[in-house]
């Protein structure tokens, strides 16, 4: 489903040059549930971000659902983040302008040829995530736990094949991770969607079908 | 993406609100410095109603006593010199026409005065100026002024004496559809103010419509018929044939002058009609007012273009985040800028239409601006200025047009760099 070649992340300032990322290969299955875990600073998130075509890589390839997405336009790339990825961020990046139901419409906004009704997919991607009754209030009056189930409806509210999740529980309490954990094997093996997801938390990638670990920008197994 | 447009101002309402009124406050300024400005350049480029790119004033003076050329004559030789000067001018080439007068169109002498009908019901004169101009002299060919009612051909009413102990004027069509609303003045009487009732002029002809000065927007104008213009000097208004270059041949009428000299008349001076004018404007002080207002309409735009655009570059900045969620699910960069424009353009539609209902009220209440200040810019005239509901329509509607470009520049500069930005980097954007 996701497959990375000789993928280098190089970070340069005018002084210092950083190796985020060297020579990475990895493949992801269709249907997969992949924990990446590994020190802060490693390159986890940046992987996930060249992953997720959030960020690109200094040099080697990247194909996603048998498309070489290298030398993509801006165009093509918005259009393919939008109908194959979705992304769950550790601080849940809600825009705080718009309440719960617009936040999760927000994929559906860009969806090329949509036309069947925005809010009542919104409405199903909340009910799927138990916060159908949320819909109106805004991201400064929810809890942490509850933010992040709303950026979990934002992700799957466009029926992506592939969700990409950052820390998904970083921020949140043991009880609120569960819920998330659940609610994320769920979409896994009841959707048979691909999950990959950073974590530093042992028991969370556990749980996952394979985990891969990092360390200065390599993979270690 | 309307829908979200909407949804983030209203949601926004708060952070905008300063804005919105910022928005409003500069809408009503506008209103001051451009109105005045529109009108004023509308002035200037309204057709004159005669061809002043033909017309050349040739200005004619008289010897000095102690000039050695001077000759004492009497008032028969000094009309017989004046009349064979002009022929000499109509005989030179290119000229077309050559009227003689004590005074010309747009000088800076003015009649002002006013008329009513006999109509016993019409008690209030209606303000006009007055040209006086001499039977004979080919007048109205001269200025190219058309005769609309067909009683006449042009050479016929400047050839036409009116009958002894008669008045007789012309007037202009707009003048014409002022005092009757048909505009069917031909033999009509009209009075004038506080005169007895056998003080009256019959209408003879209506000829289309001309400025009296070049910065009035008025049209209403009556042609007087006097007896002389030859004085110790007057004024030969030369018609050139067309394709004759006006200031080439004022210029070079200069080498002629002594050739002219008929009698103790002399050619002071020959100017191009349209320097003229220019000149006219310039020593009545509307050259001056017309370009302070440029100079400050120019200094309000820098000023609006800084302030607006700087207003909404501060806040179109704080948005980096949040388009970088945008980005992350699927916006493309002109979805970006789209969004952000977008609400740029909806906060100065609705702050421009608030602000234009306010100046409204003022407006009702003061008047909009009539660009020179003069009576005769003051009565209907027929122009977009004079009609307020156009003149508000039209100026309301190019304030709009300047605020909507400062906003798309203050907001499109910001909006495309944060669209370029990496969706990664401008999520980390606090």
């Amino acid at each position: 489903m996701i497959k990375l070649s000789k993928i280098n992340k190089i970070y340069r300032t005018a002084t210092v040059e950083t190796q985020a990322l060297a020579d990475l290969d990895l493949e992801v299955n269709k249907g997969e549930f992949l924990s990446i875990m590994g020190p802060s600073g490693c390159g986890k998130s940046t992987l996930l971000n060249i992953m997720g075509l959030l960020d690109t890589p200094s040099s080697g390839t990247i194909e996603i659902a048998g498309r070489d997405t290298t030398g993509m336009r801006d165009k093509e790339m918005a259009r393919f983040r939008n109908e194959t990825l979705g992304f769950i961020f550790q601080s849940f990046h809600l825009i705080p302008t718009l309440n719960v139901l617009d936040n999760v419409t927000v994929p559906l906004l860009y969806r090329k040829g949509f036309k069947g009704s925005k809010n009542e997919l919104a409405r199903k991607a909340l009910e799927r995530v138990g916060l159908s009754h949320r819909m109106s209030h805004f991201p400064s009056q929810l809890s942490g736990g509850q933010a992040q189930r709303v950026a979990i409806a934002r992700a799957i509210v466009g029926n992506p094949q592939i969700i990409l999740a950052d820390e998904p529980c970083g921020n949140l309490d043991s009880k609120m991770s569960a819920e998330i954990m659940a609610i994320l094997h769920s979409l896994n093996k009841e959707d048979g969607r691909t999950i990959v997801m950073v974590t530093h938390n042992e028991a969370q990638a556990a749980e996952t079908d394979r985990t891969v670990h990092f360390f200065d920008g390599r993979r270690v197994n | 993406m309307l829908q979200l447009i909407f949804k983030n101002l209203w949601n926004m309402r708060g952070r905008y609100a300063w804005l919105f009124l910022e928005l409003i406050i500069i809408t009503g300024i506008t209103w001051f410095i451009i109105d005045r400005t529109v009108v004023s350049l509308s002035d200037k480029y309204l057709p004159l109603g005669y061809d002043s790119g033909r017309l050349v004033r040739v200005a004619i003076g008289t010897l000095p006593t102690d000039h050695p050329g001077y000759a004492q004559t009497d008032s028969a030789t000094n009309a017989d010199n004046a009349y064979s000067l002009i022929a000499k001018l109509r005989r030179i080439e290119g000229v077309e026409y050559a009227s003689g007068n004590s005074d010309y169109i747009n000088s800076t002498n003015s009649i002002n005065t006013g008329y009513k009908t006999d109509s016993p019901s019409d008690s209030i004169p209606k303000s006009v100026m007055a040209f006086e101009y001499v039977p004979g002299q080919e007048f109205f060919e001269t200025y190219g002024i058309q005769v609309v009612d067909g009683s006449h051909s042009a050479e016929e009413l400047s050839a036409r004496q009116p009958p002894p102990g008669k008045n007789e004027i012309i007037i202009t069509e707009s003048y014409a559809k002022r005092m009757w609303h048909d505009g069917k003045a031909v033999g009509r009487k009209l009075k004038a103010p506080h005169s007895d009732d056998d003080d009256v002029s019959t209408v003879v002809a209506v000829v289309t419509d001309l400025r009296a000065k070049s910065y009035y927007r008025s049209k209403d104008l009556v042609f007087r018929p006097k007896a002389t213009f030859i004085k110790n000097s007057f004024e030969v208004i030369v018609r050139l044939k067309p394709g004759t270059d006006q200031a080439k041949w004022a210029r070079e009428l200069r080498s002629r002058y002594s050739d002219l000299r008929t009698g103790n008349f002399y050619v002071m001076s020959s100017t191009p009609f349209d320097n003229l004018i220019e000149r006219t404007e310039y020593f009545q002080g509307i050259t001056a007012e017309r370009n302070a207002n440029f100079i400050l309409v120019g200094f309000f735009l820098i000023n609006l273009i800084l302030g607006v655009t700087g207003s909404f570059y501060l806040q179109t900045r704080r948005r980096i985040e949040e388009m970088g969620i945008h980005r992350s699910f699927g916006a493309r960069r002109g979805n970006i800028t789209g969004i952000l424009i977008g609400e740029g353009l909806a906060l100065t539609t609705v702050a421009c239409i608030a602000g234009n209902l306010l100046y409204l009220q003022y407006a009702l209440k003061f008047g909009l601006s009539t660009g020179y200040s003069s009576s005769y810019n003051n009565t209907p005239d027929g122009s977009w200025v004079s009609n307020f509901g156009e003149h508000f329509a039209i100026i309301s509607i190019i304030i709009y047009i300047l605020l909507i470009i400062c906003v798309v520049i203050g907001t499109y500069m910001p909006a495309r760099s944060i669209s370029r930005i990496n969706p990664v980097d401008a999520l980390r954007d606090e």
